[in-house]
């Protein structure tokens, strides 16, 4: 159900108020009882309180009810549910929210997010990550090089640049929202990080759902690692093999030996045609505006190869529509 | 100067006296690549012939804001807003504006009448008010952030400034900042009908300002006053308008009430109900502009490729 800002959601109790909902209390004056009034009149309704979503419950002291009104007339006191989003609303079991149809991306714990480097601090970096806010990697939040586990001290606030530049593009999983909407992030394991010697292309974060796995190899017979982040930056690269290795463990040396491998060999032309073929596939699904992920990009990348398009030829209108074909109902699936 | 309204009481663009005029919104897409200097939403809006663009920035972190992080005061909701209003100097010259910008870190101006004879109060007068209604809806955008609302005026046809009110409701809805609801203006006036002069001439007053009373005499119209809703700029400037009145209607009743000179209690009573009326109507349209948006992009979203089509051999939606 679409809603505008002050609608009203529902009226009945037992609902719990999610992002992009707000309760309000309001005071209905039952003006019935009164002598001489008018059956039809419609109670008078002020609105004395209002809790803001998000604000933890301050200011909703139970009042007590004011005092029936000596001429017979009674005020009741109600509580409403009002959206305060454009959007659409959700409800899982009790929780009615409102998820707006923003192009800007909104951080949530837990997400994966894709940024570039735009600013290095004494001890952060700051990320451009597609929203009104830069988000903020602490030194304190990534791997040191060869897997160091101590603390940090000054000469690793000088050796920032080493690590990540100006204009680097780095994965990480949103660790903290403060109460400001700054956005921390961590890159402490070996999944994220820098990188390297790949595409990015970007999409609407709308067309993103959370799913279990963001990070996946497209298919077996395709050697292309997708990173879908959250905020709708999508990471295309070479499928990098850190599981079959014949070995049980595997060090953080290693990790870090295969990455450097990765990032200085060269793409293969064939490589280098799959990766423009996954995004032009990506494309095709930011033109139709649909969801992105393993299922779609999978159902739209076959079907450009079944049909024997070329690159360029995926990006004419007709193919277009063709190759998205099916892709709603591999949209609806969850990963 | 001809009657405003004429034999049938229609006006001069044919709309009847409680009628708004035609509403039209062209919501502009989001940039290619987002960063924190992009606006949040824009979009181009116009009532008659009134057109203004609206830009909205942010939440953004205010660097100013130096306080410790408390949290706001739920019931009564504010938040930190920048509002910035470029008005053209001339109409000979569009090409040149003059800007101004109120934050809630700059002192308010002096004066806020709705008439000013000089482009730089009406300019300061026109913020404050955006201001002052939108700081009582704007809620929830974080401790220390600020949201910025950029207007600027290609043409004025009259009621500039509910169009730029309705403006900045739809830009505000459509860029995802929260709002407790959706205030809707409309301007209002009493319209006594002109009566030509004995010499069968009539004076006509081009400035802003205008006299209290009407204009009385023989011959022309009947003296009957009738209520205008949504005035344009001929009937905002003819000498038969009086009491001339900015409204602004939310959910829950009136926000903002900009009244040119007193008006007596009974007038004053129906020129808000009038105006009352107006403001649904116009609350309508601007909520099926909403609507029509943000069902064109779920349906090309959840569709089955029926909501688009092939236009010059390029993917558009239907």
């Amino acid at each position: 159900m679409l809603v505008v800002p002050g609608q009203v959601l529902t009226t009945e109790s037992g609902f719990l108020r999610g992002h992009g909902t707000y309760v309000e209390i309001v005071d209905i004056l039952d003006s019935t009882d009164v002598g001489g009034g008018d059956d039809q009149a419609e109670p008078e309704i002020e609105v004395t309180n209002m809790m803001i979503d998000g604000e933890g419950g301050e200011g909703c002291e139970d009042k007590p009810p004011p005092p029936p009104n000596e001429e017979g007339g009674g005020v009741k006191t109600t509580q409403r549910l009002v959206s305060s989003l454009l959007g659409l609303v959700h409800r899982v079991n009790a929780l009615i929210s409102v998820h707006p149809l923003s192009p800007l991306y909104t951080a949530s714990t837990g997400d994966l997010i894709v940024g570039r480097i735009v600013s290095v601090q004494s001890n952060r970096w700051q990320l451009s990550v597609g929203s009104n806010k830069l988000a903020n990697l602490m030194l304190s939040s990534v791997n040191l090089p060869n897997g160091d586990q101590r603390m940090r001290n000054k000469e690793d606030s000088l050796a920032m640049r080493s690590l990540f530049k100006e204009g680097d593009l780095v994965s990480g999983e949103v660790q903290q929202i403060s109460s400001d909407g700054n956005i921390n992030m961590h890159a402490r394991s070996s999944r994220y990080g820098l990188l390297q010697n790949g595409l990015l292309t970007t999409l609407p974060p709308c067309l993103v759902k959370r799913s279990k796995s963001h990070n996946f190899l497209l298919d077996s017979n395709t050697p292309i690692d997708v990173l879908l982040g959250c905020n709708g930056w999508c990471w295309l690269q070479r499928h990098v093999d850190l599981e079959n290795r014949g070995v049980e463990v595997i060090t953080v040396e290693e990790i870090e030996g295969v990455k450097k491998v990765h990032a200085e060999k060269e793409c293969d032309e064939e490589v280098k045609e799959d990766l423009v073929r996954v995004k032009n596939a990506i494309e095709i699904l930011k033109i139709c505006f649909r969801y992105v992920n393993k299922s779609t990009i999978t159902v739209v990348y076959k079907k450009s190869i079944e049909l024997g398009l070329t690159v360029e030829q995926m990006m004419t209108g007709e193919n277009i529509l063709e190759c998205s074909a099916g892709t709603r109902e591999a949209g609806a699936k969850i990963m | 100067m001809s009657s405003l309204l004429n034999l049938v009481s229609l006006r001069s663009d044919y709309r009847e006296p409680s009628q708004s005029r035609v509403i039209s919104s062209t919501i502009l897409p989001p940039p290619s690549s987002i960063s924190t200097n992009s606006p949040t939403g824009s979009l181009t809006y116009s009532q008659g012939l009134t057109k203004v663009q609206c830009e909205i920035y942010g939440p953004t972190l205010d660097p100013a804001d130096r306080q410790p992080a408390v949290p706001t005061d739920p019931s009564s909701p504010t938040a930190p807003l920048t509002v910035t209003l470029s008005l053209p100097l001339s109409p000979s010259n569009p090409s040149k504006h003059l800007t101004y910008t109120l934050s809630s870190s700059t002192p308010p101006p002096l004066t806020s009448s709705v008439s000013s004879h000089t482009s730089s109060s009406l300019l300061q007068s026109y913020c404050l008010s955006i201001y002052r209604v939108f700081s009582k809806v704007v809620f929830g955008v974080g401790v220390r952030n600020r949201v910025e609302i950029r207007l600027k005026v290609f043409n004025d046809d009259g009621s500039l400034l509910s169009t730029l009110i309705n403006a900045s409701t739809l830009a505000l809805a459509t860029s995802a900042i929260p709002l407790t609801s959706l205030p809707i203006s409309t301007t209002t006036a009493i319209f006594s009908p002109t009566v030509t002069q004995k010499s069968g001439t009539s004076t006509s007053n081009n400035k802003r300002s205008r006299s209290g009373g009407t204009v009385g005499g023989k011959g022309g119209m009947s003296g009957k006053k009738v209520t205008l809703i949504d005035l344009n700029l001929e009937e905002e400037l003819s000498s038969g308008v009086d009491s001339y009145m900015v409204v602004v209607f939310d959910d829950d009743g009136c926000l903002m009430c900009k009244m040119e000179n007193r008006v007596e209690v009974g007038r004053f009573r129906g020129m808000v109900g009038e105006a009352e009326g107006g403001c649904r109507e116009v609350r309508g349209e601007v909520e099926g502009i909403m609507r029509d948006w943000a069902r064109g992009l779920f349906e090309r979203r959840e569709g089955d490729g029926r909501g688009l089509q092939l236009l010059k051999g390029r993917v558009v939606g239907k």
